[in-house]
């Protein structure tokens, strides 16, 4: 199929000039990103607080929100949460949540695949961004079938690591040097219209997303 | 190989509109749909400021990354090598099938998980796979409910728009061994099919995506979903095969956001749907989970003729829907009748580009011509001038001249010579008047009847404008 690959580049390069040589593909590519990037158009809304910003904007897209004081404080409150539905619920834990040395007593955690009925996902998003309420996961600090394989998910977020647009995400994820094979956003429960475009909640992802954020990680 | 159809539609996109109009089903599910998605896009653009710029700057990603092509396809093909993936090119859908049957077949796959993908659409993917012994299994819910069906997507966001609940229910009943289980709710049925599509993800082979967009900055490409399907078909196999098409390229990860600033809102009036996934490359060592082969077919079929051409804007779309949702054409016929999977204003203009077919003639002219579409469309593609030119063409084409176009030059001849004109025009209008009698609208006219067979027409006035005028001034005088 190499010659569809340059048949394809060759009718590009008609209309496009085709003026670069495949040699130096990085070098073309970053004289014309770099110098010519375009300055960014964020869509316009309150931003004087991020934090503020994205745990409404996280509401109004279906995640339910907790501000919790400390890290410590995660277990209790699943202790708390689930009280009301089951006790055989299963805790599923990424690595970044195991190393944290929290007090998981009378709860079941494991780090199997997801696919009993009562599982909870308790993940640590990498970043929050306030301009629609998401949070990053990246692949090599958490599974990314963790995220959507869980009946109910808890995504924990230091308030520190809540930026306020994309742009801003992105420079995070530059500045780590390593792009994991998969970057997931989330932005609440998983959902699906495809019956008589009623909104459903709960498609092939978590029925329900809770952010917990957290004022001091550590 | 061959191509298998799952049906010969009729080739006129008039007895197909004929028979849309007068399936109850059809108009039923419509109904339904109706204004949601155009209440639900003004909403979310109502609330932030600024929507209008964030359109013209997702018109001048799509442009940028049109006018540097080439360089852009060159480094994301680098970027997604040096990350342990492959990139793949198809010229025509046969290629495209072909290459990812062989991917399949690589694997020894027998089944294959699919996220929605409108190029996988485009090639007839689905029909390939299984005649090559790799058994496709859908996993959006609409696309689903569809390969239940034997249908195609009649919408390019809301696959299955065309169904109504109760017909949802009874291929339910008729497809599952359901038991017990009841189906009554949208929620039931949103269950039953995540219970029965849950071990599919977990069991597939290999997993078939669309993509978005292409990011050309690091060979990254972009999904998003609403239920989640996607990302699962995309991490769960050993195998991720993306089925896309080489006009999805955006430079950077900034230039990506420019695009998801519009899209959510432009198709579903959401400020960003549920899940947006990035995959690059193959697993790595660090990843603690994902495919450890990633594969990126890119298909051209006359895209790349396109470019530079007059039609060149059509490439900036970014397949949001947000046309057909407010065409008064596709709201009344619906997705299936431009027999296309690219229906709606859009379908009407890219059909006959990438399709060549002497019925896609008809779909330019399957327009009020009203506008909304263009006004709606995020990255502003001047969807009717673009049909204008098309219906321009094909008249240039044409080498037979039909009634209508003999009409249009007795037309322009007349209309030169003002006196014969309004000669005739009074000699018709006195015709009209005494065929119409006292009603006020003809329920069925010589000629008109594709018109009047759904409404009335409304009758004339006795005599022209400019004979009342002259009548008037002629009353006034002493």
């Amino acid at each position: 199929m190499t010659d569809s690959r340059s048949r394809i580049i060759d009718r590009i390069a008609r209309s496009t000039g085709g003026n670069f040589s495949t040699d130096s593909l990085e070098e073309s590519f970053k004289a014309l990103t770099v110098k010519h990037t375009l300055p960014p158009v964020q869509p316009q809304m309150e931003m004087a607080d991020p934090v503020a910003t994205f745990i409404s904007e996280a509401g109004r897209n279906g995640a339910r929100v907790t501000e919790l004081e400390s890290i410590a404080q995660v277990t209790p409150w699943l202790r708390d949460n689930t009280d009301n539905t089951s006790t055989s619920a299963r805790f599923h834990l990424s690595p970044s949540i195991l190393t944290q040395s929290l007090d998981w007593d009378g709860l079941t955690t494991t780090t199997e695949t997801p696919t009993a009925a009562q599982s909870w996902g308790v993940v640590q998003a990498h970043t929050g961004i306030a301009e629609t309420g998401t949070v990053m996961s990246l692949s090599d600090e958490c599974p990314s079938g963790l995220l959507f394989l869980v009946e109910r998910l808890v995504i924990v977020i230091a308030r520190e690591d809540i930026v306020a647009y994309q742009e801003d995400a992105w420079q995070r994820l530059r500045a780590r040097n390593i792009l994991p094979r998969t970057v997931n956003w989330i932005t609440g429960p998983s959902r699906t219209a495809d019956i008589e475009q009623q909104i459903q909640i709960g498609a092939h992802g978590p029925r329900e997303a809770d952010y917990l954020v957290i004022d001091k990680p550590r | 190989m061959s191509q298998v159809q799952m049906h010969e539609p009729q080739p006129d996109f008039i007895i197909r509109s004929r028979a849309s109009l007068e399936d109850e089903h059809l108009q039923e599910a419509l109904e339904k749909a109706g204004s949601g998605f155009v209440h639900k896009r003004q909403a979310a653009i109502d609330r932030i400021g600024n929507f209008e710029q964030l359109r013209d700057q997702a018109q001048r990603v799509r442009a940028r990354a049109l006018k540097n092509l080439d360089l852009y396809l060159l480094h994301f093909e680098k970027k997604v090598t040096e990350a342990g993936g492959q990139v793949h090119w198809a010229e025509t859908p046969e290629q495209m099938r072909e290459l990812v049957i062989g991917l399949c077949q690589k694997q020894n796959a027998k089944t294959a998980t699919k996220g929605k993908s409108m190029v996988g659409e485009e090639v007839d993917l689905n029909e390939a796979l299984e005649a090559a012994g790799v058994a496709p299994q859908e996993t959006d819910l609409g696309e689903y409910v569809l390969q239940l069906a034997h249908e195609r997507p009649s919408h390019i966001v809301a696959p299955a728009l065309h169904k109504t609940k109760a017909q949802v229910q009874r291929l339910f009943r008729d497809n599952h061994a359901l038991g017990e289980r009841a189906l009554d709710e949208v929620a039931d049925i949103v269950n039953e099919a995540r219970a029965v599509i849950r071990d599919r993800f977990l069991q597939a082979d290999v997993g078939i995506t669309g993509a978005n967009m292409l990011i050309a900055e690091t060979g990254t490409a972009a999904i998003v979903t609403n239920e989640g399907n996607g990302d699962l078909t995309a991490t769960l196999p050993r195998t991720h095969i993306v089925t896309t098409s080489i006009d999805k390229i955006v430079p950077t990860w900034e230039d990506a956001s420019a695009i998801l600033r519009v899209l959510g809102r432009s198709a579903t009036g959401q400020d960003i749907t549920t899940y947006t996934s990035f995959f690059t490359g193959a697993r790595s060592d660090q990843d603690k989970d994902g495919p450890e082969q990633f594969h990126i077919v890119l298909l051209d079929n006359r895209r790349s003729e396109l470019l530079g051409s007059e039609y060149e804007k059509m490439l900036h779309c970014i397949r949001c829907g947000a046309c057909m949702n407010h065409c008064p054409v596709y709201q009344s016929v619906g997705g299936h009748t431009y027999n296309s999977v690219y229906p709606g204003p859009m379908g009407a203009v890219l059909t006959p580009l990438l399709r060549h077919e002497e019925q896609d003639n008809q779909l330019p002219n399957a327009s009020t011509f009203c506008g909304r579409c263009e006004s709606v469309c995020p990255v502003r593609i001047p969807l009717p001038g673009l049909m204008r030119k098309l219906r321009d063409r094909e008249q240039r084409e044409r080498k037979h001249a039909g009634m209508a176009q003999w009409a249009v030059k007795l037309f322009c001849k007349l209309s030169r010579h003002p006196a014969v004109y309004r000669r005739l025009n009074d000699f018709n209008l006195r015709l009209v008047a005494i065929a119409r009698g006292r009603k006020p609208r003809f329920q069925s006219l010589p000629f008109l009847s594709g018109w009047t067979r759904h409404r009335d027409f409304p009758a004339p006035e006795k005599s022209s404008f400019q004979s009342q005028w002259q009548q008037r001034q002629k009353e006034k005088q002493p």
